[in-house]
C-alpha cells in the first residue's frame, strides 16, 4: 500500500492559492519567523543536516552545501533564483506546487535568502505556465504588503519557451537578457552566477521543501523515506496507466507502489513493458526493476536516474523505437546549437531512429546508433547532450529484438517481464 | 607566479597556476588540436575538437577551457579521443559547403603537401582560402574521407552586401570567432547567432544583410575566421581584365610594405626572402604599368592631417577627433552622432593615391581621369569598403578602382604563375618631384600603427601650446574614448582613432 505523504504538497487542495491569508492560517510563514531570528550559519547547518535536503530538480545536489558556498563566498551583492523552468517531457510536480501553494516556494526563497545573505531573487518560470506566473506575482505582492519579505525584492520573470533554460547556468545567461546556453563550469553559480555574483539555484520543489525543514527541524527529515535521500518527492505520471497522476511520497517508496499503487498499472489489460522514470533524458526501466526504492542512489545503483521523478509507463503494445521517435525529435529541437556534437548529432539521431521505425533501418544504421550516443555521451558541452541519448541506449540494451523487429518490418515486438 | 604540476601524456609538466590544460600541454610541446579557439579570445569550448581525457572525470573535457590542476593526470591522444575528434569533424564537415568536399586536399591521404598553385588551375571550389583552411588542415589530419552520415548541407545565400566583407554562411563551423571580436574587441555589436540545433546560423544582428547591420567593415572577422566563411571581396578577375583588355587605360599600383608578412606566409615564404620590389617586376608582367611606393601619396596625406588638425585647433575648443579610418568615422556617424562636428577627417595612403593619380599625375601625364585604374595593394581591408564610398571620387570616378589583399596578390600570382622567388628586382616609379615631409609636430600623432591596441598617451606641441593628445587603436578602445568624450571626461585635446 502506498502511503502518500504530503510536506511540499502539504497545503495543496487545502487552501486558496490567490490567499495569503488562507496560507498562513495554515501555519505558513512562520519558519521565516524562526529562520529570521536564527544565526545564518546555524540556518544552513540545519539544512545541511536535514539529511542532506538534496535538490529535487534532478541533479541531486546537497541543498545546504549550495547554500553554505554562496553564504560564504564575499561580494556586495547576491542572488537567489528559483527554477521554475519546468520542461522536462511528463514533469508537471512543479506547476502543482505552484498553482497550488505559491506561497510555500517564496517563502522558501526568503529563507534561502536569509541565510546565504541576499537581498535580490527571481522565479524563473515556464513561460507556458500563465497560471503559476501570475499566482506567483500575486503571491510576491502579498508577502511584500504584509511586509513579510523584509527587504528581499522577489521577481517573476517568464521563460521563452527553452528546454536547456532548465540548465542552471544557461538560466542565469537568459535571465541576464542573453541567449540561453550554457556557460563554462566552473565557475559555479554560488561562486559568480547571475551578474557575476554568488547565486543560489534551486528547484521549485526544493524550495518548497524547506519551511518544514526550519520548522521541524533536521531530525524530522532525516527520519522520513530512504537515508541517503530522505524526505517526500512528488512523481508525475504518464503514458500507459491507469491514472495518469502525481502524488508526493516518501522517497523509499518502490517504482511498483508507484506504478501500481499510485498509478493502479497498466490498463486494458495491456502488460508493462518499460518506464522510463524522471523524463526524457533518463533510461528505461524494465518490469523487472521495480521492487527498486526510487530514490535518487537506489536509481543509480539500477543505472537508472531519479530526475525530475516524472514517471512514463510503456505497455506492450508499443514498438520501444517508435517511443524514441518523439523523444530524439525533442532534443533536436531542444539543442541550443551551441556545440557540434549535441547541435548535429541531435538531429542526426533524431533521424537515424526515425530511419528505423519506418522501416527503413539496416545494421549500419543502428551501428551509427550505437557510435553517436556513445560520442555525445562522452563530447558534449552540457548535460543536454550528455544525456540526450540515454534513453536511446537503454532501450537498445533492454529491447534490442524491437530494434531487429522494425529492421525485419515486423510490428511490435513483444517483451515483457513483471 | 605560482606553479602547478600535472602529467600530461606522462610528461610531468609544470605550468603558471590558471593555465588551461592547452597552455601546459604546449609548454612541453605537445600540440592538441583546436578550432574554435583562439589565442587573445575567451575560451568557446563549442567545437570540441581539442577534448582530452582527465583521469577521473566521465566525460571528456575541452583542453581550451579547463584549467590545468596540481596534480592531474591528463591523456590527450588516445584512441577514444581521437575516435571523438574524427567525429566531431565528420558532422562538421557533412552540413558544411558542398564544393569543399570535392577539396583533392581532402580526404586524399598521402598529398596533403599540395602546391597551392594546382588552386589556381582546380575549379572544383570557388573558396579564396586555397589551402589556407583550418578545418581542412584537421580533415587532413584526422583522415576524413567520406562522411559516415551522409551530407546534409542546405546551400544558403551569400552576403556580398557590403561590397567588402562577404559573408559566405555555407562555410561556417558556428566557432564563433567573429562574434566573439565582434562584440568584445570591437565592440560593434554586428554578429550573433539565430535558430538553434542544428538550424542555428552565425548571423548579422537582427538577421538582417551585414550592410543593415551594425557592421562598420573593420575586418577583423576575417582575421580570425578559420574557414572561408567570412572573406574580403576578391577584385582579382576584375583587375586582370581591366590590366589585360582594356587598352585605353592605364594602370597604376601603390605597394603598402605592410603586406609583406601576411604575403610571405601566404607563399610559404620566410618573410625576410620576401622582396617587394620582386612584386613591382611582378606587377609590371600582368600589365600594370606604372608602380608606385607607399611613401609620397602617405606624406601628402600627413600633410593633409597636420593642416586641417592645426587651423581646426585654432577656430574650435573642446577635443579633436582625428581619423582617417574609414571604420572609426563610421563607427562615430552610426554610434555617436553629436560627435561628428569634432570629427576631423583626412585621407587614408590609399585615397591619397587615388586622388594624386587622377589628379595631378594624370594632367602631367596627359590622360583622363576615367582611363586610370588605381590599385593600391594593402593589408589593411577596410580601404576596400572605403574605396566604394560615394565621396571618394577624383575627376567624376572613383579615386581608388581595386585594392587587394595579400590574398588576393598571394591568389592572383599563383593564377598567372608569377613567381616571386625567380624575378629579378623592379624599380618604383617616382610618383612626384619633391616629398611632401610630414609635420614635424604631428609626427608621432600619424604614425601609423606599430600593432599595439588600446590608447598611447602623448604631447603635442603646436603653436607653442602643449597639447594633450592621444592615439586609439581597436574599435573598443574608440568606443571607450569617445564615451569619455561625450560626458567631458576626457582628458585629451585631440584623439587620433584608428580600427
Amino acid at each position: 500500500m502506498v502511503q502518500e505523504m504530503r510536506i511540499t504538497l502539504q497545503n495543496v487542495g487545502k487552501i486558496d492559492p490567490r490567499s495569503i491569508d488562507d496560507y498562513m492560517q495554515a501555519g505558513g510563514y512562520q519558519a521565516l519567523e524562526k529562520a529570521r531570528t536564527a544565526d545564518p550559519m546555524e540556518l544552513i547547518t540545519e539544512v545541511e543536516r536535514s539529511g542532506k535536503l538534496r535538490g529535487r530538480g534532478g541533479a541531486g545536489f546537497n541543498t545546504g552545501l549550495k547554500w553554505r558556498g554562496a553564504a560564504q563566498a564575499k561580494a556586495e551583492r547576491k542572488y537567489v533564483i528559483c527554477n521554475a523552468d519546468e520542461g522536462e517531457p511528463g514533469t508537471y510536480k512543479d506547476r502543482i506546487i505552484m498553482e497550488g501553494d505559491p506561497h510555500i516556494v517564496i517563502e522558501g526563497m526568503l529563507i534561502c535568502a536569509c541565510a546565504v545573505g541576499a537581498a535580490e531573487g527571481y522565479i524563473y518560470c515556464r513561460g507556458e505556465y500563465q497560471k503559476a506566473n501570475e499566482l506567483l506575482k500575486n503571491a510576491i505582492r502579498q508577502a511584500e504588503e504584509k511586509g513579510l519579505n523584509g527587504g528581499v525584492r522577489l521577481q517573476v520573470v517568464s521563460g521563452a519557451g527553452s528546454y536547456v533554460c532548465g540548465e542552471e547556468t544557461a538560466l542565469i545567461e537568459s535571465l541576464e537578457g542573453k541567449r540561453g546556453e550554457p556557460r563554462l563550469k566552473p565557475p559555479y553559480p554560488t561562486v559568480e552566477g547571475y551578474q557575476g555574483k554568488p547565486t543560489v539555484v534551486n528547484n521549485v520543489e526544493t524550495f518548497a521543501a524547506i519551511p518544514s525543514i526550519v520548522e521541524k527541524g533536521a531530525e524530522w527529515f532525516q527520519s522520513i523515506g530512504a537515508k541517503k535521500y530522505p524526505g517526500t518527492k512528488i512523481f508525475t505520471l504518464s503514458g500507459d496507466v491507469v491514472n495518469r497522476t502525481w502524488e508526493e511520497v516518501p522517497t523509499d517508496t518502490t517504482l511498483r507502489d508507484i506504478v501500481y499503487g499510485i498509478g493502479g498499472g497498466v490498463p486494458g489489460g495491456r502488460r508493462l513493458k518499460a518506464v522510463q522514470v524522471g523524463g526524457s533524458s533518463c533510461r528505461f526501466i524494465t518490469g523487472g526493476m521495480l521492487d527498486s526504492a526510487a530514490d535518487f542512489d537506489s536509481m543509480a545503483r539500477l543505472g537508472a536516474s531519479l530526475g525530475s521523478g516524472s514517471v512514463l509507463v510503456v505497455d506492450d503494445s508499443h514498438n520501444i523505437v517508435d517511443v524514441l521517435v518523439p523523444i530524439t525529435d525533442f532534443f533536436a529541437h531542444e539543442s541550443c546549437g551551441k556545440c557540434v556534437p549535441c547541435r548535429e548529432g541531435t538531429m542526426r539521431m533524431a533521424g537515424l531512429i526515425r530511419d528505423i521505425a519506418e522501416g527503413r533501418g539496416d545494421e549500419e544504421k543502428l551501428a551509427m546508433i550505437r557510435m553517436l550516443s556513445g560520442y555525445m555521451q562522452s563530447s558534449c558541452f552540457c548535460p543536454l547532450g550528455q544525456s540526450a541519448t540515454t534513453a536511446v541506449a537503454s532501450a537498445m540494451e533492454y529491447f534490442p529484438e524491437d530494434f531487429e523487429g522494425k529492421l525485419q518490418r515486423k510490428e511490435a515486438a513483444v517483451h515483457v517481464e513483471d | 607566479m605560482s606553479k602547478i604540476s600535472l602529467t600530461i601524456d606522462d610528461i610531468n609538466i609544470s605550468a603558471p597556476r590558471g593555465s588551461t590544460i592547452l597552455e601546459a600541454a604546449s609548454l612541453a610541446g605537445i600540440r592538441i588540436p583546436t578550432l574554435c579557439h583562439l589565442k587573445g579570445q575567451n575560451a568557446k569550448a563549442n567545437c570540441r575538437i581539442c577534448v582530452v581525457h582527465v583521469k577521473g572525470m566521465a566525460t571528456l573535457q575541452p583542453a581550451c577551457a579547463t584549467k590545468a590542476a596540481e596534480g592531474m593526470t591528463v591523456l590527450t591522444n588516445t584512441d577514444a579521443i581521437r575516435e571523438s575528434r574524427k567525429m566531431s569533424l565528420e558532422l562538421i564537415l557533412s552540413s558544411h559547403s558542398w564544393d569543399c568536399h570535392h577539396c583533392l586536399r581532402i580526404g586524399n591521404y598521402g598529398i596533403e603537401e599540395l602546391d597551392k598553385e594546382l588552386c589556381s588551375f582546380c575549379f572544383f571550389c570557388d573558396c579564396v582560402k586555397d589551402g589556407d583552411c583550418e578545418l581542412q588542415a584537421l580533415a587532413e589530419e584526422y583522415d576524413i574521407r567520406q562522411l559516415f552520415f551522409g551530407w546534409c548541407g542546405e546551400p544558403l545565400p551569400l552576403d556580398d552586401s557590403t561590397g567588402s566583407v562577404v559573408r559566405n554562411p555555407n562555410k561556417c563551423v558556428k566557432c564563433r570567432r567573429c562574434i566573439e571580436v565582434c562584440t568584445n574587441e570591437q565592440t560593434v555589436y554586428a554578429l550573433g547567432v539565430e535558430h538553434r540545433g542544428s538550424r542555428l546560423q552565425v548571423v548579422p544582428a537582427l538577421g538582417k544583410s551585414l550592410v543593415d547591420s551594425p557592421c562598420v567593415k573593420c575586418g577583423k572577422c576575417i582575421d580570425v575566421c578559420p574557414t572561408g566563411a567570412i572573406y574580403a571581396k576578391e577584385q582579382i578577375d576584375e583587375m586582370l581584365y581591366t590590366v589585360r583588355l582594356e587598352n585605353e587605360k592605364r594602370t597604376v599600383a601603390q605597394i603598402s610594405p605592410g603586406i609583406r608578412g601576411e604575403l610571405a606566409r601566404l607563399l610559404d615564404m620566410d618573410e625576410r626572402d620576401l622582396d617587394l620590389k620582386r612584386l613591382i617586376s611582378g606587377l609590371r608582367k600582368i600589365g600594370v604599368e606604372t608602380v608606385v611606393s607607399e611613401e609620397y601619396a602617405a606624406g601628402a596625406a600627413d600633410a593633409e592631417a597636420a593642416e586641417k588638425l592645426g587651423k581646426t585647433l585654432r577656430e574650435k575648443a573642446g577635443t579633436v577627433i582625428l581619423s582617417n579610418s574609414a571604420p572609426a568615422i563610421e563607427l562615430i556617424n552610426k554610434e555617436f552622432p553629436a560627435m561628428e562636428k569634432s570629427l576631423v577627417t583626412y585621407p587614408s595612403a590609399e585615397q591619397k593615391f587615388g586622388q594624386l593619380a587622377k589628379g595631378e599625375w594624370a594632367k602631367r601625364a596627359g590622360v583622363r581621369a576615367e582611363n586610370i585604374c588605381a590599385v593600391t595593394l594593402s593589408a589593411n581591408v577596410t580601404y576596400k569598403a572605403e574605396a566604394l564610398q560615394p565621396e571618394m571620387r577624383t575627376g567624376g570616378v572613383p579615386s581608388v578602382d581595386f585594392v587587394l589583399t595579400p590574398q588576393e596578390i598571394a591568389r592572383m600570382l599563383n593564377k598567372t604563375a608569377v613567381n616571386l622567388r625567380k624575378l629579378p628586382q623592379g624599380k618604383y616609379d617616382l610618383f612626384g618631384e619633391a616629398r611632401i615631409p610630414s609635420s614635424e609636430a604631428c609626427g608621432a600623432l600619424l604614425a601609423s600603427p606599430d600593432g599595439t591596441e588600446g590608447l598611447t598617451e602623448l604631447e603635442l606641441h603646436m603653436d607653442g601650446k602643449a597639447l594633450k593628445a592621444a592615439v586609439v587603436r581597436g574599435l573598443g578602445g574608440v568606443r571607450r574614448v569617445m564615451e569619455e568624450i561625450q560626458s567631458g571626461a576626457s582628458p585629451y585635446q585631440v584623439v587620433r582613432i584608428c580600427s
